[in-house]
């Protein structure tokens, strides 16, 4: 080889580092400011509208870092909660939810928190065992499998994996578990001690009100399981509120077939 | 025809899903001032509103749509069913301006009308404004129209507080809870700045600046600056204060260091920006003020809906912990039409009054 033209590689192949570290870099402060960011989630008012930043933002960084792992959680994680809330179209444009989530499994195939994200908006055993095989200590992914597993019907499997409950996630979970296995009235037990101190899972990027609306929503279910009607009406509409699409329906349902008194009816 | 309210052969026969009919007059002891049952028309004045009821239903007993044909002219809310009164449903009629328009009442998804009515608004009113919080769930937000009386039939979606109240124990001891029902007056037009949420601290659009030791000021009023971060700045003050307040104990120096981390980019030590477009709430905030004394509620935008609007993507309201969201630019429509503007009544309406479909 010619003097001038190993130079030449010599002279293309830092500028190829040095380009790569530049982008590196710039991925790496991409991620630190959307971290930032998220770490603020809890002070802000609209907390639904802080997912939707994080979450563009995400999208648009994952376009010059596709390979980061953080960038595509964040991604998947916002489109994820804001899918029911805003019925898909905070995140029409990224595809929705499942499609983000797919996404961001084949980039980052290793990542258990992206990988318990596809679990969770797929809804299928497979993607949830999946999760789990990555990392079995990773809480949310062994709630999701016990969740997948439950809603087939492998009560004592999914049992097994939320027991011993201590926090607000897994006594949820467990209620949900039992709810499906026909015991209702343990399961409202399990909600009502989740609801004592409703605060999620600090591994995962959560609206501050994911506990009150989840533990409210099976509680609720479990009371009208247990025919305790009135009682689950007022909790069922706490779920509500705070976003449950499930406890909203129900309570449609029950408004359209059973009229609610008025005291309007005697004025004017 | 029987007397309103009275079940004889052929309503009976409604209940039974043999035939279907509906009509709308009036039950129970609803007001029968302006009504006129030969024609199945009602006179209101602007700004005043009426009570009526549709008897009976679509086939096999389905609800059908009540609409005005002219929201303009009429908006039309139901009220919740009427226990004493069965197979009667409660609407609440409010004129917004002079005009004529039918409320039809139509199976859903079909165009013919099953009953109808004549509304006739009559006179002119002083311009306020009325919100109906409760009127339909979009996704998971329950979202309402703030309705203008005696303007040109203008209204806008908003969205007030969650229909069943809360605490989340995360968020600095706020509640959400449903805009209290009641007449109040608009304040004046202002940056809402409060402590009680760090990010409101700091008034919108209020400039940013790095001082030589690397903190951070904003403008709190023209050329008045005050410090923002540090261990004593007004944001990290507001956040150690929010996280005690969510039964936490944070520590300073963690906190200290994410407040920054809010202004300041860690890996070039620049401004992240330098107007502060972060406050709770968005650009634009109205007291809803009652009896002459302010509230807790304001009527205003979010963040999150100011960018969305200046990117030109879609708004999605969210239900607030009280106050009552707006869309941006419907707010400056309004707010240039002179409606959203200090001294402007404005009453907000049970949640219970649901529709328009």
């Amino acid at each position: 080889m010619t003097r001038p033209r190993f130079l030449l590689i010599a002279a293309a192949l830092l500028s190829l580092t040095a380009a790569r570290a530049e982008a590196a870099e710039s991925c790496s402060a991409l991620e630190g400011r959307l971290d930032s960011q998220a770490a603020g989630l809890p002070l802000a008012a609209d907390q639904s509208g802080e997912f939707r930043a994080i979450g563009d933002a995400a999208l648009d960084a994952v376009k010059t870092c596709p390979h980061s792992e953080r960038l595509w959680y964040l991604a998947a994680r916002s489109a994820e909660v804001l899918d029911g809330a805003s019925g898909g179209a905070a995140f029409a444009e990224g595809g929705g939810a499942k499609k983000i989530a797919r996404q961001a499994a084949a980039q980052a195939p290793r990542s258990v928190a992206v990988a318990t994200i596809l679990a969770r908006v797929d809804r299928t055993e497979q993607a949830a065992r999946a999760a789990y095989d990555l990392d079995p200590h990773y809480a949310p992914a062994r709630r999701a499998l016990a969740l997948a597993l439950a809603r087939q019907g492998s009560f004592d499997e999914a049992r097994k994996l939320v027991t011993p409950a201590a926090d607000a996630p897994d006594l949820t979970a467990r209620a949900t578990v039992l709810l499906a296995a026909g015991q209702p009235a343990e399961a409202a037990k399990e909600a009502r001690k989740a609801l004592k101190r409703p605060v999620p899972d600090a591994t995962e990027l959560s609206p501050t009100n994911e506990i009150l609306r989840d533990a409210n929503e099976v509680l609720g279910f479990a009371l009208l399981a247990q025919g305790r009607a009135r009682e689950a009406l007022r909790v069922l509409a706490v779920a509500a509120s705070t976003g449950s699409l499930a406890a909203q329906a129900e309570l449609a349902k029950r408004r359209g077939s059973q009229p609610r008194r008025s005291p309007d009816a005697r004025r004017p | 025809m029987s007397r309103p309210g009275e079940p004889d052969s052929r309503r009976q026969a409604w209940t039974t899903g043999e035939e279907s009919m509906a009509n709308f007059d009036k039950f129970g002891n609803l007001s029968r001032q302006g009504w006129s049952s030969g024609t199945a028309t009602q006179i209101v004045r602007a700004g005043q509103e009426a009570h009526i009821g549709l008897w009976g239903g679509g086939p096999g007993g389905v609800d059908l749509v009540v609409k005005s044909a002219d929201p303009t002219v009429c908006v039309v809310h139901e009220e919740p069913r009427p226990a004493a009164w069965p197979h009667w449903r409660h609407f609440l009629l409010t004129a917004l301006r002079d005009g004529q328009t039918t409320v039809d009442a139509r199976l859903p998804g079909s165009s013919n009308s099953w009953a109808s009515m004549t509304v006739q608004v009559t006179g002119q009113a002083g311009v306020r404004l009325v919100f109906f919080p409760g009127e339909r769930l979009q996704r998971s937000t329950t979202v309402g129209t703030i309705y203008v009386i005696g303007g040109g039939g203008e209204s806008m979606t908003a969205a007030g507080g969650p229909p069943t109240g809360y605490k989340d124990p995360l968020q600095g001891g706020h509640t959400a809870e449903p805009t209290p029902a009641g007449h109040y007056v608009l304040g004046p037009r202002i940056h809402v700045t409060t402590a009680g949420w760090p990010y409101s601290v700091i008034p919108w659009g209020a400039g940013l600046r790095l001082t030589a030791a690397g903190e951070v000021e904003y403008e709190k009023l023209p050329r008045v600056w005050r410090r923002a971060t540090g261990p004593h700045g007004d944001v990290t003050t507001a956040v150690l204060a929010f996280k005690r307040r969510s039964g936490l104990h944070p520590d300073v120096a963690a906190v200290t260091v994410q407040t920054r981390g809010v202004f300041v980019d860690p890996a070039t030590g620049n401004l992240r920006s330098s107007v502060w477009e972060k406050n709770d709430f968005g650009r634009w905030g109205w007291n809803l003020r009652r009896n002459g004394q302010a509230t807790a509620y304001y009527i205003h935008t979010t963040p999150e809906d100011e960018h969305a609007t200046a990117q030109k993507k879609a708004v999605l309201l969210a239900n607030s912990h009280g106050c009552i969201h707006l869309v941006p630019a419907e707010r400056d429509r309004l707010m240039n039409a002179g409606y959203l503007k200090q001294g402007v009544p404005f009453e907000v309406r049970p949640y219970s009054e649901t529709g328009p479909p």
